[in-house]
């Protein structure tokens, strides 16, 4: 099966209104499935190449799925340092988990040979999750806060 | 009262600001070499009625300074006071930018926090707030520092410096150096150290703290405030005990009476072409002297570092300025931020356990 053969099935599906279409052998396995509109191809095998999407009417009715791995929004440490949680032992912490933070907020310091960085969320959204514990060492790009943005 | 405008030369705003004709009588009145000059001719040279210039000798004498009048003979002036006031630290100075915009507060609760509200408005590097007393003097992580006022240096500096947060770090480092360059200048007799990272010693003690204050992204810091603490006269004796055997004072190390205006000018003058020379070479032209200055060079030590105690000997400065120990099981490690402190002699800086130092002192400190 080559490209030009997925890609007629596709456009007889489209014809006649089919919403999937599945071929099996001993060498491959072809599912083609149909949204209205859309088509789209999933385990093709051995066939690499999906079918040319046809062209389109109307926009497909169902969000394209997203990526397994959902990409995580985080605040990271510009410097080598250590983490502050607070701004000292005795105070509460400049932010937990499911705060809201603004821009301007300072989410903790990071102190390098006594030279303290105040961090800023310097996006809006919620505090998802702490990723470093108080008094810990941290990388240079290292993230710490895991944000959840508005 | 808060800020105004950055770059005015003035009090705290609880007096009336020193009218601009008073540096002029006050330079006519030490050119006079201890004699008097006349209220007429400085209201002729002024071009103000003797009124204004009597109000001016008034303003500076509000400020400190002993100016004697008589009739027919005019003003004389007898004592000055060593207030790092503008116009005493400007003609000292041989900075382009550093301290070239000046702010003097009498009292203020924290210079870093006043230069961080000037700097959000858009102060210009290299404004300088000094003030002559400080009432939450600020260590690392909101320690404590011991300050009566009228006898010691409390400024800050603020910089913008054009290279990647992850050098900053390093400022601690040059102004240290800047500090013992200042001291060894002013005070040749007197041993000055420089702990990592940013500590200064005198005779085996604490004398200045630097606290250093970032706002920085990635790739751009958009502030760095250096605040400087440094004992200078206050007397030996008037440490509180947990400070005696741990912290001193230029005065206490030098045995005689020490200029807190002359103090800030050299440090001024030291610091700015130290830092220009860091910002293009970075710390190599400094590491030699650093290795010199040390006091853990060599030394077996301990360093806080977050919640570990690391113990070894004191090998110098990374190239980043981190600090090297060379630990029995673990190898060569590399600090970036700690409290050290020195543990194969028990000399006197080291006698109080859990002692805080001014400067920075505190809470886990253990000089």
């Amino acid at each position: 099966m080559n490209i030009e053969e997925i890609a007629r099935i596709a456009k007889l599906m489209e014809q006649h209104e089919l919403t999937e279409f599945l071929v099996e052998t001993d060498e491959m396995k072809l599912n083609l499935k149909r949204e209205k509109a859309l088509v789209s191809a999933a385990q093709v095998l051995p066939v690499p190449a999906a079918p040319p999407p046809a062209p389109v009417p109307a926009p497909p009715a169902v969000e394209p799925q997203r990526p397994a791995t959902r990409e995580r929004i985080t605040i990271d440490s510009p410097i080598v340092g250590t983490f502050y949680a607070s701004p000292a032992p005795d105070k509460p912490p400049y932010v937990k988990e499911g705060d809201e933070v603004s821009e301007d907020t300072v989410v903790c310091i990071i102190e390098a040979m006594k030279v303290m960085n105040e961090i800023k969320a310097e996006k809006h959204g919620v505090i998802a999750r702490v990723l470093v514990e108080n008094a810990a060492p941290v990388e240079f790009g290292q993230p710490l806060f895991e944000i959840k943005p508005f | 009262m808060g800020p105004e405008r950055p770059g005015q030369t003035r009090g705290d705003g609880r007096r009336p600001p020193l009218p601009p004709q008073s540096v002029y009588i006050l330079d006519r009145l030490r050119g006079a070499g201890g004699t008097a000059v006349s209220g007429e001719e400085l209201s002729r040279q002024l071009g103000v009625s003797r009124n204004v210039v009597w109000r001016c000798v008034d303003a500076l004498r509000e400020r400190g300074y002993r100016i004697a009048s008589a009739p027919h003979r005019g003003y004389q002036l007898e004592a000055a006071p060593d207030t790092p006031f503008p116009w005493e630290v400007g003609p000292l100075l041989r900075t382009r930018h550093f301290g070239r915009t000046y702010r003097f507060l009498d009292a203020t609760d924290s210079t870093n926090r006043v230069v961080a509200e000037f700097a959000h408005r858009g102060a210009p590097e290299g404004l300088l707030v000094v003030a002559d007393s400080q009432s939450a003097g600020r260590g690392r992580m909101s320690r404590k520092w011991f300050s009566p006022p009228g006898c010691n240096l409390h400024f800050s500096l603020l910089l913008r410096p054009r290279t990647p947060a992850r050098r900053v770090p390093q400022a601690a480092l040059i102004t240290a150096v800047a500090l013992a360059r200042a001291v060894e200048e002013l005070l040749p007799e007197v041993p000055v150290a420089v702990k990592w990272p940013n500590d200064l010693f005198v005779a085996g003690r604490k004398a200045a703290g630097v606290l250093c204050e970032m706002e920085a992204e990635p790739d751009v810091v958009r502030r760095l405030i250096i605040g400087v603490g440094i004992n200078v006269n206050v007397p030996q004796g008037e440490f509180p005990s947990e400070f005696a055997t741990s912290a001193t004072s230029l005065r206490a190390a030098a045995g005689r009476a020490v200029s807190r205006t002359a103090v800030l000018a050299s440090f001024l003058n030291h610091f700015e072409p130290a830092w220009e020379e860091w910002l293009e070479q970075g710390l190599a032209p400094f590491r030699a002297e650093w290795r010199r200055l040390s006091l853990l060079e060599g030394r077996r030590i301990a360093v806080e570092s977050g919640r570990e105690i690391i113990r070894g000997t004191a090998m110098g400065l990374s190239p980043e300025g981190g600090l090297l120990v060379r630990t029995p099981n673990t190898g060569i490690r590399l600090v970036m931020s700690g409290d050290a402190h020195v543990t194969d002699r028990p000399g006197p800086q080291w006698a109080a356990p859990d002692a805080t130092v001014s400067g920075e002192p505190g809470k886990g400190e253990r000089h």
